[in-house]
């Protein structure tokens, strides 16, 4: 899908292009990544949007940046804290939606291996937001560690034994049945 | 960990030869393995909603509606201070002519009336003019301090006032 050329009149044809291109690239990434990290059901696909359109006014900074993804992923996570610290202090992330996978084959293993898989989005909800972070920014956004090293502003050693942490912790809650 | 998420391809030889000799890391590392291979299967993102498409859209249109208000305003800002610029300069050029010296013009002397004449073409004309009527009270060409200031002199044979010079 490509944006309407007239949407955004500022920006040259390549911006435009490389925008449109962002956006089919890295939005099902920004997307998943405030869905997964923050929680927010509601309000994702509005901040996915906001994020884009912050590229879109800071287009020079957009160019001249290395990483855009990385770039594109700041700015989601700023906008998730703001409104995340605004919309009510201490309030809990909602909860995981049920994704429903398409089924084949046999609907008892097809049931089964969809209660697994919201036992797992469960658990990944359950993890405290800054190992959820880690496990979403490396399993679901698909960041090499020293990546998400740089995004987060911690040390490489803290990324990696957080993802340990965050291991053993899903490994706690699903309890071991799991690995049955 | 970076071998069980898959960041890294291969593990590195003394590892390799670790995991060949420890059967409890190579099932620790089987395991995460597998929970990671699961994890990842149930968080890839999906496909980007067309609503969010619309948004952006919409946003963007918001945005160049702004984008073309503030281009006005940066144009309309840099002419609006350089007319404020050209008026002050302006006003500033005007000749400033010090009330005393409107006051004690007609006591001035031809070398003051000389000094001050350099503020500005005006002021010299005006400072002529006074300084010359100062002298020609007492009337024309009797005292020629201001008459020998004037340009063409009185050897010339210029039209001057009748009885103004005296006939050599």
């Amino acid at each position: 899908m490509n944006l309407h050329p007239d949407a955004h009149a500022p920006l040259s044809p390549a911006e435009r292009e490389l925008l449109a291109e962002l956006v089919r690239d890295m939005g099902p990434r920004v997307l998943a990544y405030v869905r997964r990290v923050y929680g927010m059901n509601q309000d994702a696909e509005e901040i996915a949007a906001e994020t884009f359109c912050r590229a879109a006014a800071n287009m020079h900074a957009l160019r001249a940046s290395e990483r855009r993804d990385l770039y594109l992923l700041t700015v989601a996570r700023n906008l998730c804290r703001d409104r995340f610290r605004r919309a009510s202090s201490g309030r809990s992330p909602d909860a995981p939606l049920a994704e429903q996978a398409a089924g084949d084959g046999d609907p008892a293993a097809h049931l089964m291996r969809e209660e697994r898989a919201q036992a797992l989005r469960t658990a990944v909800a359950r993890l405290p937001v800054h190992l959820r972070e880690i496990v979403v920014l490396r399993l679901c956004v698909n960041l090499r560690f020293e990546d998400i090293a740089a995004l987060l502003g911690i040390p490489l050693g803290t990324a990696l034994s957080r993802m340990h942490a965050a291991l053993q912790c899903l490994r706690q809650i699903l309890g071991p049945d799991y690995d049955a | 960990m970076r071998l069980a998420c898959g960041d890294a391809a291969e593990p590195t030889p003394a590892l390799r030869t670790h995991l060949e000799n420890c059967p409890t890391c190579r099932s620790a590392l089987r395991a995460a393995q597998r929970l990671v291979s699961d994890l990842r299967a149930v968080l890839q993102p999906t496909e980007l909603p067309a609503a969010v498409f619309a948004s952006i859209e919409r946003r963007l249109r918001t945005l160049s509606a702004h984008g073309r208000r503030t281009r006005y305003l940066a144009l309309l800002v840099p002419c609006a201070v350089a007319a404020s610029v050209a008026l002050a300069l302006l006003v500033s050029s005007r000749p400033q002519i010090p009330a005393q010296r409107l006051t004690t013009a007609g006591t001035q002397t031809a070398h003051q009336t000389e000094d001050s004449a350099w503020d500005s073409p005006a002021g010299y004309a005006l400072d002529m003019l006074k300084s010359g009527s100062a002298d020609t009270s007492a009337g024309w060409g009797t005292s020629g301090d201001a008459w020998t200031l004037l340009p063409w002199g009185t050897e010339d044979d210029w039209d001057v006032p009748p009885g103004s010079v005296e006939s050599s």
